[in-house]
């Protein structure tokens, strides 16, 4: 084989393997890429479809309340705050949810996050909310959620299975399209 | 003639590099080992998880950086499980079991995470093949003095870095089109990594402080209540024209008269429902209701037999039957039985205190 032969042989592997070595390093710096720059909150939470975990939770001015105590009912859980802006934004829909699904087999429980009891009590009255609400004092069933801000709202379902989360504000519509097959199931 | 040296000719810059990429690979494996050596304290060890784990409410900061309250619970809660025998591996699970694989700080050793994982694997490998082909090419470059020629008795010059004699140059497009391979993808990745480090998204609890008391109280106390109702009735009047065929627009409907008394229009749309769906639950009980005030409690309680043959637990149904059987049918065992079962069912119901008023006029006797 002539030398230019060689030269030309010799140019055309090493342009091959130096390829094949920038096409890998490429793809596995994007996927390294894509999971940094992943947003945590779009995720779907991992307790869809699993048992809701468990908690019992002293009242806001109320009697202690426990999830296993509601089994049974469809249990739309909310977490707020009384300095939650957003949260009196969705104030309006979870009280005509409460109102429209409460003799039906519908629990709709506040739980109070990070929060002055005075603050809380004060925010009930103004906001006229009639649904029980509870304190969760240590965080702990915040974290037992997976909470990423509030508000965020669970479904439950009779059996004790999370059927929806919703991050931010919710709206009459999405809980009553939730709850009303739920219903149907539990008859 | 020159001296001997190895491949033949002065080691080129890339020799260098690789040796020095080897010693520092070396220094960091020795270090690494002798660190991983010392046992650590439960503090040192809880931070550890923690500096793992993602502050869930600014995500960009680890839970162990985090001033947020909950990342403070989040420590604390670690702390405990410690104390209380668990694993790290353990209580990464538990806290990945309530926030998703999100909350890892590090992509997990399974599925797409795994890459990261073998990734240092294999840029190692990607390193050594290179080396060993660069090598391999050195060698075969060296004997091979092709610009002499038997009659130059000059010495042969030395293989030049910038024009070496039979070393095969790129075209400067292939040189440039490696290069943005390579360089692309790692600036990339290096913007994402700053980009996350220096701009922490928060999110509400973290903005606590910037929340105004009393901001935004307009969506709580606004709407007054016959406004609200009346507006109800509006859309629900709305909805039927627009879908007279849905339940679910005549019901919503009847509950909006039932809200302003309206008690005949309420009725009319809970019948348009029973007749599209004669087993719907609300729609009998509605009209259970409006016999049993209209004075006929038993076409009442056959409505609502039939009702809560199909839903035995149904509320409001319950509620409704022991009304008419206590004070339609006098029937008071019967009442206390539905009565009750509707406590158990609707713990927090809107009949509770008018159930524990009915039952409490039932007499003794009769319980």
């Amino acid at each position: 084989m002539s030398t230019p032969d060689l030269v030309q042989q010799s140019r055309r592997r090493g342009g091959l393997w130096l390829f094949v070595v920038g096409v890998v390093v490429a793809a596995a710096v994007a996927l390294l890429a894509t999971w940094l720059a992943r947003d945590p909150s779009a995720s779907r939470s991992p307790l869809v479809g699993r048992p809701a975990p468990a908690f019992r939770l002293p009242g806001l001015g109320g009697a202690p309340v426990s999830l296993a105590g509601l089994r049974g009912q469809v249990v739309v859980v909310n977490f707020w705050a009384s300095w939650c802006t957003e949260c009196h934004t969705e104030q309006a829909a979870l009280n005509s949810t409460w109102d429209r699904f409460r003799d039906s087999g519908v629990v709709v429980l506040g739980v109070d996050f990070q929060d002055s009891s005075d603050d809380a009590r004060d925010y009930l009255a103004r906001a006229g909310i009639s649904y029980p609400t509870v304190v969760d004092g240590r965080s702990r069933t915040a974290l037992a959620y997976g909470l990423r801000g509030i508000p965020e709202t669970f479904v439950i379902d009779a059996r004790g299975r999370v059927v929806d989360r919703v991050i931010g504000p919710v709206d009459e519509a999405r809980l009553a399209a939730h709850i009303t097959p739920l219903l149907r199931a539990a008859t | 003639m020159t001296g001997h040296r190895p491949f033949g000719r002065k080691p080129s810059a890339s020799a260098v590099f690789l040796v020095l990429a080897l010693l520092v690979g070396a220094v960091t494996l020795v270090t690494v080992g002798l660190r991983g050596g010392a046992p650590l304290t439960p503090a040192a060890q809880a931070r550890q998880i923690a500096a793992g784990l993602r502050c869930p409410v600014c995500e960009d900061l680890s839970a162990a950086d985090s001033p947020a309250p909950l990342a403070g619970q989040m420590r604390a809660q670690i702390r405990q499980q410690l104390a209380a025998g668990r694993s790290p591996a353990q209580i990464r699970a538990r806290f990945v079991a309530s926030y998703g694989d999100s909350v890892l700080l590090s992509p997990p050793a399974r599925g797409l995470g795994r890459v990261a994982h073998l990734l240092p694997a294999l840029v190692l490998l990607v390193g050594l093949a290179t080396a060993v082909v660069l090598l391999r090419r050195w060698r075969t470059a060296e004997p091979v003095p092709t610009v002499a020629t038997p009659v130059d008795v000059r010495p042969a010059p030395r293989p030049s870095r910038r024009a070496p004699a039979t070393r095969p140059r790129r075209s400067a497009a292939a040189r440039t089109a490696i290069a943005m391979a390579l360089v692309v993808p790692l600036g990339t990745a290096t913007a994402v990594l700053l980009n996350n480090a220096v701009t922490p998204r928060q999110t509400a609890p973290v903005a606590k402080a910037a929340a105004a008391p009393g901001a935004n109280q307009g969506a709580v106390d606004a709407p007054a209540v016959t406004d609200a109702q009346l507006a109800a009735v509006s859309t629900g009047v709305a909805e039927v024209r627009r879908h007279p065929r849905s339940v679910t627009a005549h019901l919503a409907l009847a509950r909006a008269y039932a809200a302003v008394q309206q008690r005949q229009l309420s009725t009319v749309e809970y019948l348009a429902a029973a007749r599209l769906s004669p087993d719907d639950a609300e729609a009998n009980t509605g009209l259970a209701l409006a016999a049993f005030t209209a004075g006929q409690p038993r076409e009442a309680l056959t409505l609502l037999d039939r009702v809560l043959v199909v839903t035995p637990r149904y509320p409001e149904a319950l509620y409704v039957r022991g009304l008419v059987r206590l004070m339609g049918l006098k029937q008071a065992a019967a009442a206390k039985t539905d009565l009750d079962a509707y406590l158990a069912a609707a713990p927090f119901g809107s009949h509770r205190t008018a159930v524990q008023t009915l039952l409490a006029m039932i007499p003794a006797a009769d319980r």
